[in-house]
């Protein structure tokens, strides 16, 4: 299913109120879980919970258009994440082009153009930004970024959506007073660059998505957003929506996080999708759809498949999951009782166990690797270090994890919470 | 001419030079000849899926047993039921019999009548491969095509006696190999011509060979790094000393202008790491040579690799998106520029197979000539004589 062309967005959901954008809150706008997105007139629609595909340079690392065609066309959102480093050196190469960004990055022509600062999948080493540049790395070596130079290069970009210039290097415990100032500047770029975008010709269509920093400390998230949303009075139209940036990188989501995006949920304005980069664990993802972020992206994906992991936990699904439902007497405990250090969601697939495995990665996974290939054969593949495994992974990993936010939305759709989904999953990957 | 699993039907020949035109049936697949084997040495193909293989066309590709053997080892491939199995390809396969490997990544390594003694690279327990071993491996491997154990001589080695000596133990582990195949119902092993850059030698080697009940011959000893013209003299006595209903494999030659002289002197089947290795660094192959990708004089180049060229890679990407890529280390880049490459050398062979059944083969091979080399001026002469040794006047 090929989307049609798009250029500028109009946002068509989270009309209601956000005061407690939580499952309930879901359910009432069951009728609009999309993401709306025009261009030159002809719209797209992008259902919610959706992961942006994550690139580099436009490319999905390991992957090819033709590996990539071997995917389910059903299970891909067609919105790319170009993230910033990996463009960066060839700004001369992108003005050259004379076409559009998607064209001269060999992107398919209608797919949604999101640019990232920093690449999720490899954060950059931390220390190096200042008050006036965030520090970036190219492939020739760190390169400081201004709101201004920033703003030059989304120019040659155009992007449909873009995020602000922010200074998200707190994701180590951080000392209050570096929070304090990663708040200070963040919300100096966002000044600058707003001014920017007002004058901007080539970025008339593109909409901007502001990260909220402010680290672990609530109060200092709470002073990001409330100063952010100040300097964005009058400049409402051109947000598209929020991203929380700097969230603490944890297996599973604390309450501290928890809180922190509770809160910016509650007091971000209406209209405006909440955004994170990085989080792809089941469990995570259906926490933060329940506290309100309805875009994610497939960073996660890149990175198991980059340390030779794949995604095996079982997915339920709306018909098939009610016989094990009422089969199993262990669904019917609270979540709060789950240990969820029980629940198993990957395999690292290098482990010399899966040597003699002669069995796919997921037995009757559609995916072209489990369809044609064993564990044992990318075990081996993995020991040798042959770039195939990495490829092999992707696509399996990506197979199951668009398959879970699939299943994810027609729970949605269907239910309009994720409970009792959520207590099916568990019951289905926990080990006894 | 079918020997046992194996047959080569030779389907048209150059009226002028040497080459010819077959069908090689093996157990799991047809091969036309001449062919260009791409080397998936440890059961792939530099990144690259079997579905992607299929696609290109490709019909046989090579695994090596050294390293197979190391990793993932004898009994899992066995457990595996072989490497088709294994590795999820369903045409065909040739191994090697790792005894290049032995000699060419081992500084360690003794040598004896018995076979190779070397030191195994993970547990540094003392291994012997002998003919025996290399046979008994490559049966659980599974390959269509197999290859006796020969005694490795680098081809710039100046003593002649150790040519001498390891071209008659090769002779004599021959023998030992074909007693020890136990595969003749599904596996076809070939023995390899050796004899160094002398002639005589060379001679003495093909009279024994063709001599045992065998399906083809390996001409083996070249592609080491030796003057031109000797390689050429060799490779046409070897196929003048060949029978003609059986197909002959010239080993680890993938340049296209070798490939077109070899074709010319009478070889089947050719194999080399070059194309994919060369696309991993950045180059891509075009009739007139290679293009680097990371040379900036890429980066504002927005066509494709070649424009006439019908792989994905063509299709969808351009020269300045490709340098981008090779900049930034994508592996992507890598898989893209190999699928350009096994796809041209897939397009050379067949073009060089229809010219041979148009029987136009010479002008082919003046036209292919000229557009790599620009000017006759640039002709390397060792071309140029051993075009003229059967018929084609490129000047």
């Amino acid at each position: 299913m090929k989307h049609k062309r798009l250029l500028y967005f109009s946002i068509k959901r989270f009309k209601s109120t956000v005061s407690n954008m939580s499952t309930e809150c879901i359910k009432e706008k069951s009728q609009e879980k999309t993401l709306t997105f025009t261009r030159n007139e002809q719209v797209t629609h992008i259902g919610i919970p959706c992961c942006i595909m994550h690139t580099r340079t436009g490319c999905i690392p390991h992957l090819t258009e033709e590996t990539l065609d071997y995917l389910d066309k059903k299970l891909i959102q067609n919105i790319y994440q170009v993230p910033l480093p990996s463009v960066i050196d060839y700004q001369d190469i992108l003005e050259a082009a004379n076409t559009n960004t998607l064209e001269c990055l060999c992107m398919p022509n209608t797919s949604v153009l999101y640019a990232t600062v920093q690449d999720f999948s490899c954060l950059p080493p931390s220390g190096y930004n200042t008050n006036k540049t965030v520090a970036v790395w190219g492939a020739g070596g760190k390169i400081s970024v201004t709101p201004q130079s920033y703003m030059k290069l989304v120019e040659v970009l155009k992007p449909d959506i873009f995020q602000v210039l922010a200074d998200g290097d707190v994701l180590k415990a951080e000392s209050r007073k570096r929070i304090i100032k990663s708040v200070n500047r963040s919300v100096q770029y966002l000044d600058e660059c707003i001014k920017h975008h007002q004058q901007s010709k080539p970025l008339e269509n593109s909409k901007m998505i502001c990260m909220i920093e402010g680290g672990n400390n609530l109060e200092e998230r709470k002073r990001c957003m409330k100063l952010m949303l100040e300097k964005l009075k009058g400049h409402e139209d051109c947000v598209w929506g929020f991203g929380i940036d700097a969230l603490p990188r944890e297996k599973y989501i604390s309450e501290g996080t928890k809180t922190v995006i509770k809160l910016l949920n509650d007091e971000l304005p209406a209209g405006k999708p909440l955004l994170v980069h990085g989080f792809g664990h089941p469990l995570n993802i259906i926490d933060l759809i329940e506290d309100g972020v309805s875009v994610f992206d497939s960073t996660y994906v890149t990175e198991l498949s980059e340390s030779n992991h794949a995604l095996v936990y079982g997915i339920p699904s709306i018909d098939s999951s009610l016989s094990l439902l009422n089969g199993d007497a262990k669904t019917n405990c609270s979540i709060v009782d789950v240990d969820v250090r029980k629940f198993v969601e990957t395999i690292d697939i290098s482990d010399s166990c899966f040597s003699r495995s002669f069995a796919p990665l997921v037995e009757n996974c559609p995916c072209y690797t489990c369809v044609n290939h064993t564990r044992a054969y990318i075990q081996h593949l993995t020991v040798v270090n042959e770039m195939l495994a990495p490829v092999l992974l992707m696509l399996h990993n990506f197979h199951h994890h668009l398959t879970f936010f699939s299943a994810l939305r027609n729970e949605l759709n269907a239910c309009s919470n994720l409970k009792s989904f959520k207590q099916k999953l568990i019951a289905l990957n926990s080990m006894h | 001419m079918k020997y046992g699993v194996m047959s080569m039907d030779v389907v048209a020949r150059c009226s002028t030079t040497k080459a010819r035109v077959g069908k090689l049936s093996l157990p799991h697949h047809v091969v036309d000849t001449p062919v260009f084997m791409p080397v998936g040495t440890q059961g792939t193909l530099k990144g690259l899926t079997t579905k992607q293989l299929e696609k290109i066309g490709i019909q046989i590709m090579l695994g090596n047993t050294y390293h197979l053997g190391n990793q993932p080892g004898e009994d899992i491939l066995e457990e595996a039921g072989g490497l088709h199995q294994f590795m999820g390809w369903p045409r065909a396969l040739l191994t090697d019999s790792g005894g290049f490997q032995m000699v060419s990544l081992l500084k360690l390594s003794e040598l004896s009548e018995e076979g190779v003694q070397f030191e195994h690279p993970r547990d540094k327990s003392i291994m012997m491969l002998s003919p025996e071993k290399s046979i008994a491996i490559q049966n659980a491997i599974g390959a269509d095509i197999i290859m006796q154990l020969d005694d490795v001589v680098s081809s710039t080695e100046t003593d002649a006696k150790r040519f001498k000596e390891a071209t008659r133990r090769s002779v004599r582990w021959l023998d030992r190999c074909i007693s020890a195949h136990k595969r003749n119902g599904d596996q076809c092993l070939f023995p390899i011509i050796q004899g160094g850059l002398d002639e005589s030698l060379r001679k003495e080697c093909l009279h024994e060979m063709t001599s045992r009940v065998v399906p083809g011959f390996a001409i083996g000893g070249l592609s080491g790094g030796e003057c031109k013209d000797d390689f050429w003299k060799m490779v046409t006595t070897s196929t003048d000393g060949l029978p003609e209903d059986k197909p002959r494999y010239l080993m680890g030659v993938g340049y296209a202008a070798d490939l077109i002289v070899c074709v010319a002197l009478g070889c089947d089947m050719f194999d080399c790491v070059f194309p994919t290795r060369t696309a991993r660094f950045g180059c891509a192959l075009v009739p007139t040579g290679q293009i680097s990708l990371k040379n900036v004089s890429c980066s504002k180049d927005f066509t494709p690799i070649q424009e006439d060229c019908h792989c994905t890679t063509c299709k969808s990407y351009t020269k300045a998106y490709l340098y981008m890529l090779f900049r930034a280390n994508h592996p992507s880049a890598c898989h893209m520029v190999s699928v350009h490459n096994v796809m041209y050398q897939f397009n050379l062979m067949r073009s060089i197979r229809e010219a041979i059944k148009n029987d136009s083969y010479p002008q082919f091979i003046k036209d292919y000539f000229l557009k790599l080399f620009k000017t006759p001026l640039s002709y390397p002469s060792w071309a140029v004589d051993s075009l003229n040794s059967v018929g084609v006047r490129l000047k």
